[in-house]
């Protein structure tokens, strides 16, 4: 068998070191690179959920108040209408002008007939106590999303933190830095109030 | 002699891989859900707080429910597979997360699902009904805001003509206003009426229409006795198969949820 020279030993060594040391701290750098990654990405669609549902919460319980202000506001305004062309009729009748009595009897009838049209499509839209009960379901419902959202990305933000703070990820994952938890006091938990 | 050796130490090391295999088992399983989901899927009541016509009157219109739903129209659409599931829990509001139970039993397909939980008291002689959770999917939400729920318990779960202490015709009364909503504005039926179905109720409420599937259940068995089990079975060759084949295929056939999360919209009435 042949000898092996100092500097053939030498070469074995270092590939022998190159091996041991340096194939598993490119593992390890892989591993908290794609690990890094794979943790970040959820953490930007989450912050995109609570945004979503940030919006919708603030869609519905402004057209759900808008919906009860204005069905007050709609209802008077079509019994105003329908006031007014009986009026406009009985003075037409008085006055034995047809024309105007008809024109305000068609006013009339087709105002009531909207009004009726929108009592069945707002059914309680004439029971103020049912709808602030429905409005306030609706700011309950849509404030536990939003907070399940926020819970869910601190989850997330909780996991990305640990994982670039721990041993050995932080040697490779130096220039990342932490996120900061949502919290729950950047969006509005105060019941938004009737005019 | 020798001969034996190999035999016996084939048992011992295969016992030791069953124990290990059982161990990282036991170690891997999920979180257990406040509820544990029952076989019918559609109605919980492992208090027995409902009575037996309540629940195979759920389950009957669920199961309807959830077939009608899944028409191709309704599949090409995303809005099939609606699921209602009915549980009770005796507690407070609180004790646990809606939303975790929601997401763990996978109500709904396309995320149309809506769970109803009722919570009670209960003292020696009753239950007492003490409040309700309605929880909605994301894309049912979209149909089914909460703002429609609660005005429909407004009128139907506290319908003053109904008494309060009878909670089972006030769920049930509620529970056929929810479906009429979903068959017509989810669906587009030119109508749905449950009259008759709440006037059959009323008449056979009181009656016994069999088990549930539920009722037959075995709770599943401890981990260590699942060692036993298998120590006895490689050491004395016997097979408890009366005892084991039902745990085993517990899990097969029954409803199931059509995999829908929830996004956390719920709110308590």
């Amino acid at each position: 068998m042949k000898k092996l020279t100092p500097l053939l030993w030498v070469g074995i060594v270092a590939a022998l070191a190159v091996v041991v040391i340096g194939v598993p701290t490119a593992g390890v750098w892989v591993y908290a690179y794609n690990g890094e990654v794979s943790r970040r990405e959820p953490i930007t669609a989450a912050r995109g959920n609570i945004h979503a549902s940030l919006n919708g919460r603030y869609e519905k319980v402004g057209a759900f108040i808008d919906a009860i202000e204005d069905a007050n506001q709609t209802i008077s305004d079509f019994l105003t209408i329908i006031q007014e062309a009986r009026l406009a009729f009985a003075e037409a009748l008085l006055n034995n002008n047809p024309v105007d009595a008809d024109a305000a009897a068609e006013t009339s009838d087709s105002t009531f007939t909207q009004l009726v049209a929108y009592m069945e499509d707002n059914p309680d839209s004439y029971n103020t106590i049912s709808l602030y009960e429905g409005y306030l379901a609706e700011f309950s419902a849509s404030t536990n999303a939003v907070i399940y959202q926020i819970e869910e990305f601190n989850d997330l933000i909780t996991n990305y933190n640990i994982f670039i703070k721990t041993f050995p990820n932080v040697i490779f994952l130096q220039g990342k830095t932490a996120f900061e938890a949502y919290n729950l006091s950047y969006y509005n938990a105060e019941l938004p109030t009737f005019n | 002699m020798k001969r034996f050796r190999p035999k016996w130490k084939n048992i011992f090391f295969s016992s030791i891989l069953a124990f290990i295999l059982i161990f990282l088992t036991a170690c891997n399983s999920g979180p257990t859900p406040a509820i544990k989901a029952t076989e019918e899927f559609y109605i919980n009541d492992r208090p027995h707080a409902l009575l037996n016509a309540t629940k195979w009157t759920i389950l009957t219109y669920s199961e309807n429910l959830y077939d009608d739903s899944r028409e191709q129209e309704y599949v090409n659409q995303d809005i099939s597979g609606t699921q209602i599931v009915v549980a009770t829990y005796v507690g407070a509001v609180g004790d646990f997360n809606t939303t975790e139970l929601f997401n763990t039993w996978e109500i709904g397909d396309n995320d149309m699902g809506i769970l109803i939980v009722l919570f009670f008291f209960e003292n020696e002689e009753e239950f007492i009904y003490n409040d309700m959770i309605i929880e909605i999917g994301p894309r049912m939400s979209g149909f089914l805001s909460a703002f429609t729920a609660e005005v429909l318990a407004n009128d139907y779960f506290d319908d003053p003509s109904i008494p309060e202490f009878d909670y089972d015709q006030r769920l049930i009364n509620y529970y056929f206003a929810i479906q009429q909503y979903i068959y017509i504005n989810v669906y587009n039926y030119a109508s749905y009426d449950f009259q008759s179905y709440l006037d059959e109720y009323e008449d056979n409420k009181y009656e016994f229409f069999g088990l549930l599937p539920s009722d037959h259940e075995i709770e599943s068995l401890p981990a260590w006795v699942w060692v036993l089990i298998i120590i006895g079975i490689l050491a004395f060759g016997i097979f408890p198969g009366r005892l084991l084949f039902p745990l085993v295929f517990k899990g097969v056939g029954g409803n199931r949820g059509g995999g829908g999360r929830s996004g956390g919209y719920w709110f308590r009435h």
